[in-house]
């Protein structure tokens, strides 16, 4: 019996210094990403470390072995369960994470989301760092302009179009999608000489298929097939690979996202001829620290300042800054540095 | 006589293919130009050839689902070595993912034998195994910029011909190596006493057994064979990609399954010839190239590729079916 009592007041003082410990704590904000461990969410890392370090809270990143959403959807579950004081997620599937969003946000879990500005109903806030909008028409500015340094542009009328075709990561990326959808409207109002070939194709994560499908391009529409935009971030790397198999890299442009130090040997040798991005680490602080202003009672409104990232424009849950990165030949590529 | 080779899944399967080029020829009458062949039978030389290596596994009557983590472990050391060492040669560069392959392989086929679970369970906890512990070890980072002569590599042809635009097209090293390798996997199962054995073991396991056989050796050979051909492909998907990624070829198992199991490849054992999985290759890759050639819609793409090849399974089932009623009669 003694023994009993001298072990329940040995527990209960564990759980008081556990409870006293746990309070003194600084805010656990947890980053769940759609896979862990590849070189992009490694990068993010980087900024949620920065993150951690500047704002001194207890941030980390997390993510599930494979791109589904029920190990994500099951592992912002477990942190809810644990009760950390904000997730912010970067969906596999938005609709599929409600459920769990709104569970996290009864308990008063800061839900902060990152790529998914069109699914905002469950969550606080989504952090976006680049105008998407801008990101839809950029490319095709581009296109323009290379058509132009080329002396091409008087040759093409709307009835004697210059081609150009979409890679998509898939036809159910909700962003690479809107994209799309801006860069066609914005071609049709502005530039009524290109023409999209076929409708976009779904090949964009992959080298391989994007590079298969190219060649097939090439094949069909043989000269008229002027540009390609991927908008997944091997959609340029592949379609690079097929032009100059075909060694047409001065007769058909390709632009689009890619990664810098992936697409500069291609911008190198011209294969590729524009390409923009974000930047993850960007992407990574800049939710840490939106989640931190929550947690600290600050209201977030049009014009507050992130670290090093500018002034925030916000509509309706979006909050963005606009921080793409422009990469117009190798040596501006090489010194983003990732 | 001209009965036993009309009843032949592969005469059947080229005759299906046969009436889909002409169809997608009258479309596009581009889809039957050299280049554009030459182009289809390159971009498939890496299904190609890990088909031929599942259609072995089949015919044995096991599975094997870890040969897309077997292909990226071996691309992937390859990559790390010739990238870190600068290797010129690309003959030692092939040389590195085919030991990786076999040994891997081995690691599979000791485990079928001696846990007696079925295959399809040991090699998809095998195919996380192999991924899994690659992903730790590499933290997914991609492998570019290979050397010089890898890169030139990827391009060389066994037959060149000029397009009448100046660029150089033909058949590539790659498409060599593939019908080399159906070749040889042809040889090795009719004309070797290893490959009778791998036959015998898939149509009746318990006969194979009580004959006498060495069952594990047969094992054995049959995962070794894949891990082999996952070695070889893995370098072929490296040079002709240019890149190596952690996660570009797991996932892709069920492709070429589907290849296999079209070119009339038995899940249950016993069955399958390798100019019928070559033929399975073709017919999903000519569907493939020829829905953009027919400037079809992307979201078409997948409900036409499923429906031809669920078309095509079943009629391959049925006329199996038909032979099997057939030989009973006999």
């Amino acid at each position: 019996m003694r023994r009993l009592a001298v072990l329940s007041f040995f527990l209960l003082a564990v759980l008081v210094w556990a409870s006293v410990a746990f309070a003194a704590e600084p805010y656990e904000i947890a980053v769940v990403v759609k896979i862990a461990g590849i070189p992009w969410f490694n990068r993010m890392a980087e900024g949620v470390e920065q993150a951690a370090k500047e704002l001194g809270v207890n941030a980390y990143l997390v993510g599930p072995a494979t791109a589904d959403p029920a190990p994500q959807v099951q592992m912002v579950e477990d942190l809810v369960t644990r009760g950390v004081n904000a997730v912010c997620v970067v969906p596999n599937d938005a609709k599929a994470l409600a459920p769990v969003f709104n569970k996290a946000r009864e308990k008063g879990i800061v839900v902060i989301t990152h790529e998914s500005p069109f699914e905002t109903e469950a969550i606080d806030w989504d952090v976006e760092t680049i105008d998407s909008v801008k990101y839809g028409q950029q490319p095709i500015d581009a296109i323009v302009e290379k058509l132009k340094e080329a002396g091409e542009l008087d040759k093409y009328t709307p009835e004697n179009p210059a081609g150009f075709v979409m890679l998509v990561g898939s036809l159910t990326v909700p962003l690479h999608n809107f994209w799309a959808d801006v860069a066609l409207e914005y071609a049709k109002e502005k530039y009524p000489f290109l023409k999209e070939l076929t409708s976009r194709l779904p090949t964009a994560e992959s080298v391989e298929d994007s590079r298969a499908a190219v060649l097939d391009l090439i094949t069909t529409y043989g000269d008229q097939l002027k540009a390609v935009i991927g908008w997944g971030s091997l959609g340029p790397i592949g379609a690079a690979q097929a032009v100059a198999e075909k060694g047409m890299e001065d007769k058909i442009i390709v632009v689009g996202s890619a990664i810098p130090s992936t697409v500069a040997p291609y911008l190198r040798t011209g294969a590729v001829d524009w390409a923009q991005l974000w930047d993850p680490k960007d992407a990574g602080y800049a939710m840490v620290y939106i989640a931190k202003q929550i947690l600290d009672g600050v209201e977030i409104k049009e014009g507050m300042e992130i670290p090093g990232l500018g002034p925030i424009k916000v509509e309706g849950k979006v909050i963005s800054v606009n921080q793409i990165k422009i990469m117009p030949d190798a040596e501006t590529a090489e010194a983003l540095g990732f | 006589m001209l009965g036993r080779i009309a009843g032949r899944t592969e005469v059947y399967l080229a005759g299906v293919l046969i009436v889909l080029s002409v169809v997608l020829f009258i479309l596009n009458p581009k889809f039957l130009t050299a280049e554009n062949l030459f182009d289809v039978l390159r971009n498939n030389s890496f299904l190609g050839i890990v088909a031929l290596g599942e259609l072995v596994v089949l015919v044995s009557g096991g599975i094997d689902v870890s040969f897309t983590a077997i292909a990226t472990v071996a691309q992937y050391v390859m990559g790390v070595i010739i990238t870190k060492y600068m290797v010129e040669s690309v003959f030692f560069a092939f040389l590195i993912p085919i030991p990786i392959g076999i040994a891997l392989g081995a690691f599979n086929a000791f485990l079928v034998n001696r846990t007696r679970v079925h295959p399809v369970i040991i090699t998809i906890s095998n195919l996380n195994v192999f991924y899994g512990l690659l992903m730790v070890v590499s933290k997914g980072r991609w492998i570019y910029g290979f050397p010089g002569p890898f890169r030139d590599f990827a391009r060389l042809k066994v037959l060149t011909l000029i397009s009448e635009k100046g660029v150089d097209y033909g058949l590539s090293i790659f498409t060599v190596a593939w019908f080399f390798i159906a070749f040889a996997t042809w040889v090795v199962l009719r004309y070797l006493p290893i490959g009778r054995k791998v036959y015998a073991l898939g149509g009746n396991s318990e006969a194979a057994r009580r004959a006498g056989f060495d069952i594990f050796r047969i094992q054995l050979f049959v995962y070794c064979y894949i891990g082999f051909l996952s070695g070889i492909a893995g370098f072929v998907h490296a040079a002709l990609n240019q890149m190596i990624q952690p996660n570009a070829i797991v996932g892709r198992e069920l492709d070429v399954l589907a290849a296999a199991i079209l070119g009339g490849a038995s899940v249950f054992g016993g069955a399958g010839s390798p100019l019928g999985v070559v033929l399975g290759v073709l017919f999903i890759a000519f569907i493939k190239n020829g829905l953009i050639l027919m400037k079809a819609s992307a979201y078409w793409h997948q409900v036409i590729m499923g429906l031809i090849i669920v078309l095509a399974a079943t009629l391959s089932a049925y006329q199996q079916s038909l032979e099997r009623k057939r030989r009973r009669w006999v």
